[in-house]
């Protein structure tokens, strides 16, 4: 009887331990970056998508980094991008305007229908033709028009700067039927 | 005859309608603004930042300025401060509720925080300093347009282009126009109730 009073210690100091057995904590900073980087290792897939803020004639390059599968071989030093990127990650790219727009609705793809001058929606742009893939593409660029106030752009993808360049205003200029001098480019993938 | 001269004509004109398209005018170079990349998984089903930011990544850009320090503090990480500057003889900014006050920096004197812009703000442009009772939860710096430089909005892209290179989770930037002045916010993410106001210039 003399140790009766352990139990109900020791009950008390098992449901303390009960509380700190629940699921592991998400967050346990394992993406912190490795100390040594691998500076030969082949470079990681990055979609990386224009977009364009409207009310301020502003582009927005949102660069998304998809980890490779397992079985993902690289190709001259890249790696592979998915053949079909989902939607959610244009949507997600929209909203590194949006997050910053007090209107989401000036939020749009940068790759701009004819026309878009009149009818500035979303629908008027194409997420596929706004975004470049690293296994493919080393730039992406934007040819513009100004029609008005507002900006017009078109978007390509290409091997260097001047390329993607060249190749947006070709793009803008088929499609817009008009001189687009604007032009801006960044690479894929970020430094 | 005929048809034939006519054709001839038609193929001219496109041929000089299309000559005019290619013989476009120089390249007219733009920025465009790179946030920090976000990682993926595989199945690309979820995300996070790709890069760890910290509120030292903010002070490393606006040479130790940091979310949260009293106005004295503030002042004191400032290139010029103000001598005795204190909470008591702030300025009340009245379009945020509760109380909030300011202090304002003259664009060109604001060191490290006029963040290398070498594009041409007016001679009114200042940087307010924006604090609640918890402390510093904005940069606002208005880009005021004047006879000289009438029109600021290439300072204001060069000024935002160096916020946005920072998480919002860190520092949340967004720009706008108001009036003849061009507006670039840099917020406390955690100044939630506060965030969303925005300056209107009076009088323009």
């Amino acid at each position: 009887m003399r140790w009766a009073w352990l139990i109900p210690a020791f009950a008390a100091l098992l449901c303390g331990a009960a509380v700190h057995a629940g699921p592991i904590e998400f967050d346990l900073h394992l993406n912190v970056p490795p100390v040594v980087a691998d500076s030969q290792a082949p470079a990681g897939c990055t979609v990386t998508y224009l977009v364009a803020d409207t009310a301020n004639n502003d582009l927005f390059a949102a660069r998304m980094r998809i980890a490779s599968a397992e079985t993902d071989t690289p190709t001259g030093n890249r790696m592979p991008c998915p053949a079909n990127v989902p939607a959610r990650v244009g949507v997600r790219a929209l909203d590194t305007c949006q997050s910053r727009e007090a209107d989401p609705k000036y939020c749009v793809f940068a790759d701009m229908s004819r026309g878009f001058e009149s009818d500035t929606g979303i629908h008027n742009t194409s997420e596929i033709a706004s975004r470049c893939s690293s296994d493919k593409f080393s730039d992406i660029g934007a040819a513009c028009w100004m029609a008005g106030t507002k900006q017009v752009c078109d978007v390509a993808c290409g091997a260097s700067p001047a390329q993607a360049t060249a190749q947006a205003r070709l793009r803008c200029e088929g499609k817009q039927q008009h001189s687009c001098p604007i032009t801006a480019t960044v690479p894929v993938t970020s430094p | 005859m005929g048809w034939r001269p006519i054709a001839i004509l038609l193929l001219l004109i496109a041929i000089q309608a299309r000559a005019q398209l290619v013989a476009t005018a120089a390249d007219v170079p733009v920025r465009i603004f790179v946030p920090p990349p976000v990682q993926w998984d595989n199945a690309m089903l979820s995300f996070r930042p790709a890069l760890q930011q910290t509120a030292t990544d903010f002070a490393n850009l606006t040479g130790g300025l940091a979310f949260g320090m009293a106005p004295a503090r503030a002042n004191a990480s400032l290139t010029n401060p103000y001598p005795g500057l204190s909470w008591d003889d702030l300025p009340l900014a009245n379009e945020y509720p509760g109380e909030v006050r300011y202090f304002g920096v003259p664009v060109d004197r604001a060191g490290l925080l006029r963040m290398n812009m070498t594009a041409c703000a007016g001679t009114g442009s200042y940087l307010a300093l924006l604090f609640s009772t918890k402390g510093l939860f904005r940069l606002s710096y208005r880009l005021i347009a004047d006879k000289a430089c009438p029109d600021t909005n290439e300072a204001a892209r060069e000024i935002f282009s160096r916020y946005v290179q920072i998480g919002q989770s860190v520092a949340d930037s967004n720009r706008y126009v108001t009036g003849k002045t061009q507006v670039v916010d840099v917020t406390d993410p955690t100044a939630r109730i506060l965030s969303p106001i925005r300056w209107h210039q009076v009088g323009n």
